[in-house]
């Protein structure tokens, strides 16, 4: 019982650090945007190699759990919760490594628009990525009930900056590279949202044993 | 109901001073199998024991309550005990066939039961050993004695043995502790096949097998019924924190 006991909160501590390095990843992947720091657009972006690197860790070591304890009820949800979210983490990175490279991309390229909602929408993402790694880590789903409402805030500003950045290209086509690459940052981040949902039903799973549908 | 073919109420039952079960109430679902989990001593075969009354074989055993079966007590006075086994057959831990023919063990309970005729018995051994999975295996060497059958074979031989009586209940007490893992996963397959026809109910310790082959599971401890539910639920999320720590391990 102990072995398994060790081998589970081991489990569960890399499924943590994978979810904080995610956080981390799109908080700072959108400051060096908005700032315009590379240095930081790099360090984020070096990042990504861990949480690959903790993808498939944790997708062995759960699988050799499964298989060697055949682990139960509580056990068995934190298990499969687990092998589920690690997908949608490993996904949060990289889309926060392709944010970083935008932000290299445009540190160089003189603003064209205000780009307000681009720290808008990431402080929103990164708000959600946190509060479910904290549902997950705590077993607490108190936070978890708006993800709906917070997802559809992503849309609606993904939307409203994919029009702006419209605009822009028609009135001034020689910005096209640079609403490019925000048109596709919101588009991240819209994304991150998105996983962020998914993690919050597995981890409602994980704590309730049903399974729930954020849309 | 009519989906239960028994329905335990607030069962009690002691030997001697000692309280074995402590007011355990369920239904047996017709046509399922209802697995009986828990720690040594909780009181499982017991009670698995109470459902054909084979308690009624131990000195001092006293019982309260009810278990009612096609709506009667079956420990009403006016009850016959016979043909309530008849009804009700059982399978134990260790295969105990009769040392005698294959074929005389299949035909013992059916002669005793009044049947004489040989084509009827012959038919009996025949659709007896197929239902347990046997008859492609022994079907060529009835006259063999049973004891030289493998421990699986033994086991299945037990089960045709209890079906040649024609059972609506069949009660397992941990029928497969004393195979390999080859003849248990075909005592397995066994019991669900035998669920089309009969009502299972089978005690075991291991968790796995409840969860493999089982519709319902009853976690028992010291002697009282714990949580009673479908299998999937049991084991996914009981709503007892005692089935909780117990199906997960940590107990005690």
């Amino acid at each position: 019982m102990k072995k398994f006991e060790d081998e589970m909160n081991t489990l569960i501590e890399d499924t943590v650090e994978m979810g904080k390095l995610a956080s981390i990843m799109i908080e700072n992947s959108v400051k060096a945007l908005s700032e315009g720091n590379t240095e930081l657009a790099e360090d984020t972006s070096k990042k990504y190699t861990r949480i690959a690197q903790l993808d498939s860790l944790i997708e062995n070591d759960a699988l050799r759990i499964l298989m060697l304890y055949q682990p139960m009820a509580l056990d068995m949800r934190v298990v499969a919760t687990i092998l589920k979210i690690i997908t949608y983490l490993e996904r949060i990175g990289k889309y926060s490594k392709n944010i970083a490279k935008a932000a290299i991309f445009l540190s160089t390229t003189p603003s064209v628009y205000s780009m307000d909602g681009i720290p808008t929408m990431g402080e929103a993402a990164t708000k959600m990525v946190k509060d479910v790694v904290l549902a997950f880590e705590n077993r607490d789903i108190s936070k978890l009930h708006d993800y709906s409402e917070r997802d559809s805030f992503l849309d609606r500003m993904r939307k409203e900056i994919l029009r702006e950045n419209m605009v822009q290209i028609h009135e001034n086509p020689s910005s096209v590279d640079a609403c490019i690459y925000y048109i596709s940052v919101s588009r991240y981040i819209e994304r991150v949202g998105d996983h962020s949902c998914k993690i919050a039903e597995k981890v409602t799973y994980m704590v309730t044993g049903k399974h729930v549908e954020i849309d | 109901m009519k989906d239960n073919v028994i329905e335990i109420n607030n069962l009690n039952l002691w030997y001697g001073e000692k309280q074995a079960l402590t007011d355990v109430s369920f239904p047996i679902r017709k046509n399922k199998i209802s697995a009986l989990i828990g720690p040594s001593g909780c009181g499982k075969s017991t009670l698995l024991r109470s459902i054909n009354r084979m308690n009624d074989l131990i000195a001092k055993c006293k019982i309260e309550g009810q278990i009612m079966y096609h709506e009667q007590n079956i420990y009403d006075p006016n009850v016959d005990v016979n043909s309530l086994r008849k009804k009700i057959g059982m399978i134990f831990q260790k295969p105990n066939p009769f040392p005698m023919s294959i074929r005389d063990n299949i035909t013992y309970g059916p002669k005793i039961h009044g049947i004489t005729d040989e084509k009827e018995l012959e038919k009996i051994v025949e659709r007896s050993l197929v239902q347990a999975a046997l008859w492609d295996e022994v079907g060529d060497r009835l006259n063999q004695s049973a004891l030289a059958l493998s421990g699986g074979q033994q086991q299945r031989l037990c089960i045709a043995r209890a079906l040649s009586v024609s059972p609506e209940i069949i009660l397992m007490d941990e029928p497969t502790s004393a195979l390999d893992p080859l003849a248990t996963s075909k005592i397995e397959d066994l019991a669900c096949e035998l669920e089309k026809e009969y009502t299972v109910v089978i005690v075991t310790h291991n968790m796995q097998q409840a969860s493999r082959i089982s519709d319902y599971t009853g976690f028992m401890y010291i002697g009282k019924m714990i949580e009673f539910g479908d299998t999937e639920s049991i084991f996914n999320r009981p709503t007892e924190n005692l089935t909780e720590r117990y199906i997960t391990g940590r107990f005690g």
